[in-house]
């Protein structure tokens, strides 16, 4: 039964993390992809900062960041009565400064290509700009789409260290699929790492086959270079 | 009707543009480069510029308004292909036509009578990247018209076509131009186009506006605008006919000027029907007497107005102004000074123009 709640926790960590992340991850990429703005080099250099950064060194900060002797960490405290660290939300919040730049990279390239034209074109035929916005250019970038939300799901599944750091080992609340395969290696229990970890490669080919597949009838030149 | 007086901006510099564009159509001409389209963003909202901008009652610009360009309610066909590529055909007509439904703007040109005009009904399930260039001109330019815009703004819309695209398109941007009454403002750097379709033209170069006026008026004094690396285009003149008949076995078509009859190649149309040509000033060679055994056969006779030297790139040449006896209009020829001074040629002679049938194109 491990193994299941260890997979539905998973797919539930990454499907929360991947839908909150469009939403977020919209706006700050049309802003790089479209800015002239003199800190956009710095806004580009802390979103990408996860791609870099060993994610212990990421989860340690956050797991300083979510102790009630912090800001966040007391106000949570307050609005809750429970704390972020070794919590469902605190994975969560961990996740999404995680996969923020598997989301943000593939939407700026996307954004970047379709580039501010056919908002133009839009607005010289009467259409508002939000509504120019939802009518040409989210329809063009839906490829970009596709490739950010996969990347950002199969990444969140992946993510082994900064979870150990900030939500530990806690059935059913954080012990995901990566840290049941660590638990099984270490307990000597083969058959279960095994077969967990031939399931994860299973699915992260399959998730990438089909993001390439689908591209390649879409555009393929939205695949962000690093991902080619 | 169209009211300017803005700075806009041309790469490190400013033009300043003050004029009052009449409720027809205007050309817009100029070397490229010189800001015409920037002028055209401008008059959209697209381009931020200083200044005021008046439309009709509507004030789109001043020091305390700025109307967005999803308010001005202009048509703009831009000079690379802009249709929607994730949309077909009929439902990039649509996009415009839908929204000015929801604005409730009065729908004077409907899809069916546009589609019809532009000969579209077959494209209307393609997607924009399946269509030829000059069926995706066709359609960017239908779909502008489709937004229900009070102001046509086209920019260079016959760009990039060969020239026989270029006759596929010209007669529908004419119709659209003179029988839908919408004002438009036309961007072109060649004026055969211009003469074409265009009552008014602006000229632009130097990093100013350099002159305005009509058609006829400008045309003729355009080599003469020529300075040091503006190319402003051939020199002509624009002259109006009627269509009195047409020749099935040499395909040529009859014009009247006044009581004076020419013949140039083209289709035949409705007889009555006024057409306008372009005669490039190179292409008008003056004869004192009626020349006989000569394969140009139309010979106008004409009355010389104005005798001016040419200078800069075209020394050497004299333009000769000249009006056609029975009717009102001008013609202008560029012949050598030597020609010129070998004829003996005087203001208020009587002399003859001869227009060679195989350089006049078409008219529109």
């Amino acid at each position: 039964m491990t193994e299941f709640t260890a997979i539905w926790l998973t797919a539930k960590l990454a499907g929360i993390t991947t839908l909150v992340l469009l939403v977020l991850a919209t706006p700050l990429s049309w802003w790089l992809a479209h800015s002239q703005h003199r800190l956009k080099p710095a806004v580009e250099a802390i979103t990408a900062i996860p791609l870099v950064m060993p994610p212990t060194v990421l989860g340690f900060y956050l797991l300083i960041l979510f102790s009630p002797d912090t800001a966040l960490g007391s106000l949570w405290v307050e609005l809750t009565g429970s704390t972020l660290a070794f919590s469902f939300t605190g994975l969560v919040i961990a996740s999404l400064v995680y996969s923020l730049p598997f989301m943000v990279q593939p939407l700026t390239a996307a954004f970047v290509q379709i580039g501010k034209q056919p908002l133009e074109t839009a607005a010289t035929l009467g259409a508002k700009p939000w509504d120019a916005w939802r009518s040409t250019v989210l329809p063009m970038a839906r490829s970009g789409y596709l490739t950010a939300a996969v990347l950002t799901f199969a990444h969140t599944v992946g993510e082994f260290g900064i979870v150990l750091m900030v939500g530990g080992n806690l059935a059913g609340e954080t012990r995901v699929i990566s840290i049941v395969i660590y638990e099984s290696v270490e307990t000597l229990n083969y058959s279960q790492a095994h077969a967990l970890s031939a399931g994860l490669l299973a699915f992260s080919f399959s998730v990438l086959l089909c993001v390439y597949y689908s591209n390649r009838q879409l555009a393929p030149s939205l695949l962000p270079s690093s991902h080619r | 009707m169209l009211a300017l007086n803005i700075n806009v901006p041309i790469g490190d510099t400013q033009i300043n543009v003050e004029c009052e564009i009449p409720p027809s159509v205007t050309a817009l001409f100029g070397p490229s480069g010189c800001g015409k389209t920037t002028l055209l963003r401008a008059i959209a909202g697209l381009t931020p510029c200083s200044g005021s901008i008046r439309f009709k009652e509507e004030i789109w610009q001043d020091l305390d308004h700025l109307v967005p360009c999803h308010e001005r309610r202009v048509g703009y066909v831009f000079q690379e292909d802009r249709l929607f590529p994730h949309l077909s055909v009929e439902e990039n007509l649509r996009y415009g036509l839908k929204r000015a439904d929801v604005q409730q703007v009065p729908i004077k040109l409907p899809l069916a009578d546009v589609v019809e005009q532009f000969d579209l009904a077959n494209l209307l399930g393609r997607k924009p990247k399946t269509l030829s260039g000059g069926e995706s001109r066709r359609v960017n330019v239908a779909r502008a018209i489709l937004g229900q815009p009070q102001l046509l703004l086209l920019d260079e819309p016959l760009n990039g076509l060969d020239s026989q695209r270029k006759t596929e398109i010209i007669p529908y941007l004419a119709n659209i131009t003179r029988e839908l009454d919408i004002p438009t403002i036309y961007v072109s750097h060649l004026n055969d186009e211009i003469a074409k379709l265009c009552d008014h033209m602006l000229v632009m170069g130097n990093n100013t506006l350099m002159q305005q006026g009509r058609t006829e008026d400008i045309l003729p004094s355009l080599g003469l605008l020529s300075t040091k690396g503006d190319d402003l285009g051939e020199a002509g003149s624009v002259i109006q006919a009627a269509v009195t008949g047409f020749s099935e076995a040499y395909s040529m078509i009859d014009l009247a000027i006044g009581d004076q009859v020419m013949q140039v190649l083209g289709q035949q149309r409705p007889a009555t029907e006024r057409v306008r040509l372009f005669l490039a000033a190179r292409d008008i060679a003056i004869a004192t007497s009626k020349p006989t055994q000569l394969s140009i056969r139309n010979m106008l006779s004409v009355t010389i107005t104005d005798i001016a030297p040419l200078t800069g790139k075209m020394r050497g040449l004299v333009a000769v102004h000249l009006t056609v006896n029975g009717s009102g209009e001008r013609l202008c020829a560029h012949i050598s000074k030597a020609a010129c001074e070998a004829l003996n040629l005087q203001l208020g002679a009587e002399v003859f123009a001869l227009i060679k049938s195989a350089r006049i194109s078409t008219p529109a």
